[in-house]
């Protein structure tokens, strides 16, 4: 039942193209085989630039490292946490979430980079890989523990009763009966914590130290310095990509 | 056989500004249908959820074939749950539904055999591999039954099972139960609000009000000589008159005065209610109360104005201190 | 049973307390201390960096992010509700959700970049605009306010459309039904019934990208240059080339302050909470 007026759905057009033109054009001049904006015909070479240079090349594996282990720290910790709120609320514990969720991204970044500075004082140690995975653990926790409490809002907790009633104990309980609720939303869960992870720059460029480059602190230093169809072609893979992650993500959110 | 089989001794439960159950004992025998009866904060269901192990007692003691449980999580208890809104695992089938208590308990070899006995038991043969969704509200709460039973429980405890059903079906469903209680022979505990499903089905009941047990016996017992007034209005009708009650179906009506009784009252027809297969008489004494009598329709035709004589036995009156 | 509950939220507490309430408490204690010699802080404790906020320099960046805000939250409410409003009734809600969103989560250096590409000097807008005429020389579309605005616009869009989409898709149809029953023509019906209601969606919308636009870093950075400087600019810049933490750190806590004091103002009337 569509109710809109031609105007309505006229505008809506407009809109989207406002939202999707500027990356498919993105995407587009990534192929410009001229350095310049004047199209010159189709060409490979930005690709190919992107796939030798051995900064790229390591900065994204640092990217995957990264994202890979915060997101897996935070899904566990998110999960049960959720868990353990939808069996007895804290809201202590629920607003400190809120609170790392309402907080400026700038904010956190330059309070972790003081807790660690702080800290290092005692312990000799240096930022690194380690600080920027735990930096992103901080932030990807409430976003897991968001999804996943939604999902659980909508189970019955009559049917954990009904799970003991019949003789499960209580991690049967959860595991016969309230996880494969709500295992799709943990997965969706997991994509939008590695998503939020990979694309990270400003907290990530603040507590990453020396040594421990990721894939955006590159794109940024790249594009600080004006326009580089490297970076083109990067952009585009990278839309692609992750674009492709969240269809899946929503794909199982929806289930 | 006459073993008591559930027996809550003292049991009380207390929550923060609120006394739900007080000092409730009661027994079960071996194969009876007993019924909670009671308005809704009773405590009918507080108590269930304590035998069947989801709240502890404040106070008492609860033993199941002697032995004692009120301290034993659910699954350590060899009672079953029927819950209100059935609680079917909605990611598994039918059958995996029923099987889920057996899986539990390590069952491997009679599996099969057990879950297709229970299913021609409630008459659900075909839909094993159906889902919750799709199947109808009716057939859920077999699928709920068939689940516990299949684990042959000591007792059976039902919250409300017909509350969800729609009210013609109710009735249905209700004579099905019963006979399936007579035909398995399991002791049931069954939790309802409606006076007319526990009178109907149970071998004794307990009525209770505001956490207190008012009264125990045989549904005949409660109806026709209810220990307080409590009891004598929640079960049917009462006329109250100077502290004594009549029931409706107990008053008796007559144009002419009838001889050899000792007292009658003129009364004059105010309203008449037709409800199929009685009609109720609502009248007024003269000193101005209302009395309604309860009369069949192939008895007599009266009309509002009509001046009449209303009387009835001295035993079918209900006197309390 | 309760010791199961809190084993489960003990490693969260854990992550919390050092992660996130740890670091904002060590900033505040910064932000009461002095700037040491080589950077870093010590003592003695002193007030002294929520005083110099009073200077007009820094207080004309404050103005300058809550303008930039402000107008970036208004363009998103002005563009966003009508699309919200396509969204609800159209018979595709998913879909065009899904479109809404998609850009959102692909990358927010990466659609901030795209802007760049589009609005500089050599960028596609004004080779365009000179092959085909229309100026002469390159309009300076970029590294102005106006461009961190249509990056702000562009990025935090989505923010405004989906709070604003739950309210309006969540609108009983009667009301619409009872306002043409009672004489009102469409746009009394959308002046008069439609916008008064869809305010809830509206504030957690204005919510949603008035605070993000506030404390912006990458966009005013990326798109500004170095002439947009707002509060997110400042602070970074404390942190890194600046090397005066306790000042950054008085900045940090007096945007945590005005983000609280918004979220308060605008979230009180409604009770749903996310977590």
């Amino acid at each position: 039942m569509n109710r809109n007026s031609r105007a309505l759905s006229f505008y809506a057009v407009l809109i989207f193209v406002f939202l999707h033109v500027p990356l498919l054009i993105l995407a587009v001049f990534s192929f410009n085989s001229s350095k310049f904006t004047l199209w010159e015909g189709w060409s490979l070479r930005w690709y190919r630039a992107a796939f030798s240079n051995a900064q790229l090349a390591e900065s994204t594996g640092n990217s995957l490292i990264i994202a890979i282990t915060a997101t897996a720290l935070a899904t566990v910790l998110g999960t049960v946490c959720a868990y353990g709120l939808w069996k007895r609320r804290s809201s202590t514990l629920a607003g400190s979430l809120y609170l790392s969720l309402v907080t400026p991204e700038i904010v956190s970044g330059v309070a972790l980079l003081a807790l660690f500075q702080f800290v290092f004082r005692f312990l000799h140690v240096q930022l690194g890989m380690h600080t920027v995975i735990l930096a992103h653990l901080s932030f990807s926790l409430a976003y897991v523990v968001v999804v996943v409490s939604a999902r659980l809002r909508t189970v019955d907790p009559g049917l954990e009763e009904a799970a003991l009633d019949l003789g499960a104990n209580e991690w049967g309980a959860f595991r016969y009966v309230t996880l494969p609720s709500i295992a799709p939303s943990i997965a969706a869960a997991a994509l939008l914590a590695f998503t939020v992870s990979f694309d990270d720059y400003v907290i990530t460029s603040l507590v990453a130290g020396v040594n421990s480059e990721t894939l955006p602190m590159v794109i940024y230093a790249i594009a600080r310095r004006g326009i580089n169809p490297v970076v083109n072609a990067i952009s585009a893979l990278i839309v692609f990509g992750l674009g492709l992650l969240v269809l899946v993500s929503e794909r199982l959110r929806a289930r | 056989m006459d073993q008591p089989v559930l027996d809550l001794r003292g049991v009380s439960k207390q929550y923060p500004g609120h006394l739900a159950v007080r000092d409730l004992s009661l027994t079960l025998r071996h194969g009876e249908f007993f019924s909670l009866l009671g308005p809704s904060g009773c405590g009918k269901t507080t108590t269930l959820r304590m035998v069947a192990g989801f709240e502890q007692p404040s106070a008492g003691e609860i033993y199941l074939r002697s032995e004692r449980i009120d301290q034993r999580r659910p699954y350590q208890r060899n009672v079953s749950t029927v819950f209100q809104n059935y609680a079917l695992f909605p990611h598994l089938t039918v059958q995996q539904n029923i099987e889920f208590g057996l899986r539990r308990q390590g069952v491997r070899n009679d599996l099969q055999k057990r879950v297709r006995d229970v299913l021609d038991l409630v008459q659900l043969g075909g839909k094993e591999a159906r889902l919750p969704a799709q199947i109808s509200g009716g057939e859920r709460q077999r699928v709920a039954l068939a689940r516990s039973l299949v684990l042959a429980p000591d007792v059976l405890l039902l919250d409300e099972p017909l509350s969800a059903l729609d009210p013609n079906l109710r009735k249905q469903v209700r004579t099905e139960l019963k006979a399936l209680q007579r035909n398995v022979g399991i002791t049931f505990l069954f939790v309802t609000h409606d006076q007319e499903e526990a009178l109907s089905l149970s071998d004794r009941m307990a009525v209770l009000s505001g956490g207190c047990l008012e009264q125990l016996g045989t549904p005949e017992e409660i109806y026709l000589r209810p220990s307080t007034r409590f009891v004598a209005s929640f079960l049917g009708s009462v006329n109250w008159m100077d502290g004594v009650g009549v029931r409706p179906e107990a008053v008796r009506l007559s144009a002419q005065a009838p001889d050899d009784v000792a007292r009658s009252l003129t009364v004059v027809v105010e309203q008449l209610q037709f409800l199929g297969n009685s009609i109720h008489v609502q009248a007024r004494m003269e000193a101005g109360e209302v009395i309604i009598a309860e009369i069949s329709r192939f008895q007599a035709t009266y009309s509002p104005g009509d001046r009449l004589h209303a009387w009835w036995l001295p035993s079918d009156e209900l006197r309390f201190e | 049973m309760s010791r199961l509950r809190r084993l489960f939220l003990a490693p969260s507490w854990i992550v919390t307390v050092t992660l996130i309430l740890a670091p904002l408490a060590v900033v505040l204690a910064y932000s009461l201390l002095t700037r040491g010699v080589y950077g870093g802080v010590t003592l003695p404790g002193t007030a002294e960096n929520y005083a110099r906020l009073w200077d007009p320099l820094y207080l004309r960046i404050v103005g300058r992010s809550f303008w930039i805000a402000g107008v970036s939250t208004l363009f998103c409410l002005l563009l966003g509700f009508p699309l919200a409003l396509f969204v609800a009734r159209s018979s595709r809600k998913n879909l065009y959700l899904s479109l809404v969103m998609l850009p959102f989560w692909t990358s927010f250096l990466v659609r901030t970049y795209a802007w760049m590409f589009l609005l500089r000097d050599t960028g596609l807008i004004n080779s365009l605009l000179q092959k085909t005429g229309w100026i002469h020389d390159p309009l300076p579309l970029l590294y102005n306010d106006g461009a961190v605005i249509v990056g702000l616009v562009y990025a935090y869009l989505p923010f405004m459309v989906l709070p604003l989409y739950a309210t309006l898709e969540r609108l009983d149809p009667n009301l619409v039904e009872a306002a043409a029953d009672l004489g009102a023509r469409p746009a009394a019906t959308l002046a008069r019934v439609i916008v008064p209601l869809s305010a809830p969606g509206m504030r957690a919308g204005i919510v949603l990208v008035f605070i993000p636009c506030l404390g912006a870093y990458l966009t005013p950075d990326l798109l500004g240059g170095g002439k947009s400087v707002m509060i997110g600019n400042l602070i970074q810049n404390q942190f890194t080339t600046a090397r005066d933490w306790p000042f950054g750190s008085a900045l940090s806590l007096v945007l945590m302050a005005i983000v609280m004091i918004l979220l308060w103002l605008f979230t009180r009337r409604d009770t749903e909470g996310l977590l």
